[in-house]
């Protein structure tokens, strides 16, 4: 079964208090499979249930997958295309600077078109972002808010719209073999589409924990007066609980997948022709079986 | 007068099993600062103040499935919400201006169109605009 897990992240918050606990909120979609009412959230309940089945034989039935996605609380929608920014940014620049040149008709209007003032001679508003091995990138198009606005400086937020990224998934949980995660890509605002990932050996019963390192951007002054957008890594502490259930048919409720035990009044019996008189145990299953 | 952005997380398939969204959206605002309660519940209080700009964000818990807000029972007299598109995009969020200070609190509910359902799904009124308290503690951020 394939489990998601949603990290939404306080990032301001979370950078001015210099810790994610409280600032995290880690849901996913298993709670309601194991009957716990709490949605996870608070710091003490960042556990994940994992379902194993095992068939009725007691053969293991089937793994599952752990997917991993991180978001700023104050970030657009993850269903919004990861370059959206930058198009429509550009857009907007195309359309501004069209317009301008269809109406700089004389001489001056063009002086003043590509000239040291005016809203095209200022260089285009550019966030320089550092990555984690050190080299600063410009973001074109700044940090999308959730109204579809693009914020070039520095705010609650820009900050809160940065996207948060789970930069490393260790512990416990990763050393024992409980969990196998590889990195499939990247939410970074300039790349795209990558996201952790990991399959469960469902076998390890019991509670695992492990750590994830979650990447927030702050923005600092650097020497030369600019802003520069500076990676701080967070860690985290969760946990799986893996637990083993019987696979069963959804429908019926019966073992699936298996063909064994049977019960006693089911089979040749049944079929005989006094089939009232062959089942004297189960009292509703001949009857039901014919 | 800020804009705070209300994320509703929607645990598409849990919803449709159950016929509800109830117990399966997870709600968080970025206002928590200023006194939201009940953050990550499926019954969130977001602190606002007149002027305020709230904006309603939908992602899916797994991320192939679909959900989308199509109501939001908030009063028209206290915040009056409209629809809006992701320009170039299907992807759609709420949003709506604070028109008077909060008292008491307002409750209002969602009501969704998830995966290929014919029908919407709405919640039970749980969530509430409440009044805004005064931020104490500084953001190193500001």
């Amino acid at each position: 079964m394939q489990i998601s897990i949603m990290l939404v992240v306080d990032n301001a918050a979370a950078l001015a208090t210099g810790t994610l606990d409280g600032h995290i909120y880690l849901i996913d979609n298993t709670q309601h499979l194991v009957g716990v009412d709490e949605v996870a959230g608070t710091p003490e309940k960042n556990v994940t249930h994992v379902i194993g089945t095992h068939d009725a034989s007691g053969g293991q039935a089937s793994e599952a997958i752990l997917n991993w996605l991180s978001c700023g609380v104050s970030g657009p929608p993850s269903t919004l295309p990861r370059l959206f920014r930058h198009r429509n940014g550009e857009e907007t620049f195309n359309a501004r600077l069209a317009a301008a040149v269809q109406d700089a008709a004389t001489p001056a209007a063009l002086n003043k078109l590509f000239g040291k003032s005016g809203p095209f001679g200022q260089p285009h508003p550019v966030m320089l972002v550092q990555t984690l091995d050190g080299a600063t990138v410009p973001l074109l198009g700044g940090v999308m808010t959730a109204s579809g606005t693009a914020v070039h400086e520095a705010s609650r937020d820009s900050i809160n719209a940065f996207p948060p990224v789970v930069t490393n998934l260790y512990g416990p949980a990763v050393d024992d073999g409980v969990i196998y995660p590889a990195l499939y890509g990247s939410p970074d605002p300039y790349t795209e589409g990558w996201y952790w990932s990991a399959s469960v050996d469902t076998s390890k019963v019991g509670r695992h924990q492990y750590l994830v390192d979650v990447q927030i951007h702050q923005p600092e002054v650097n020497d030369d007066g600019r802003v520069v957008w500076m990676p701080r890594i967070f860690t985290m502490s969760a946990e799986l609980e893996v637990v083993l259930q019987p696979q069963l048919n959804g429908f019926t409720g019966a073992y699936a997948g298996a063909v064994l035990p049977l019960p006693p009044c089911c089979g040749v019996q049944a079929v005989a022709s006094d089939a009232e008189a062959a089942c004297d145990s189960q009292t509703s299953c001949a009857g039901d079986m014919l | 007068m800020s804009q705070i952005v209300i994320t509703v997380v929607v645990n598409v398939a849990g919803a449709l099993a159950a016929g509800t969204p109830d117990h399966h959206i997870v709600m968080i605002d970025d206002n928590k600062a200023a006194g939201s309660l009940h953050e990550a519940t499926d019954r969130l209080h977001t602190a606002v103040r007149e002027g305020d700009t709230l904006v309603w964000v939908v992602t899916s818990l797994e991320c192939e499935t679909y959900a989308a807000i199509t109501a939001l029972s908030v009063p028209d007299d206290v915040c009056e919400v409209r629809r809006e598109t992701y320009p170039d995009t299907a992807v759609t969020y709420w949003v709506g201006i604070v028109k008077k200070a909060v008292t008491a609190p307002v409750p209002y509910g969602l009501t969704f169109a998830l995966g290929s359902s014919l029908y919407t799904l709405s919640t039970s009124p749980n969530c509430a605009l409440i009044e805004a308290q005064p931020i104490v503690v500084s953001e190193a951020a500001e």
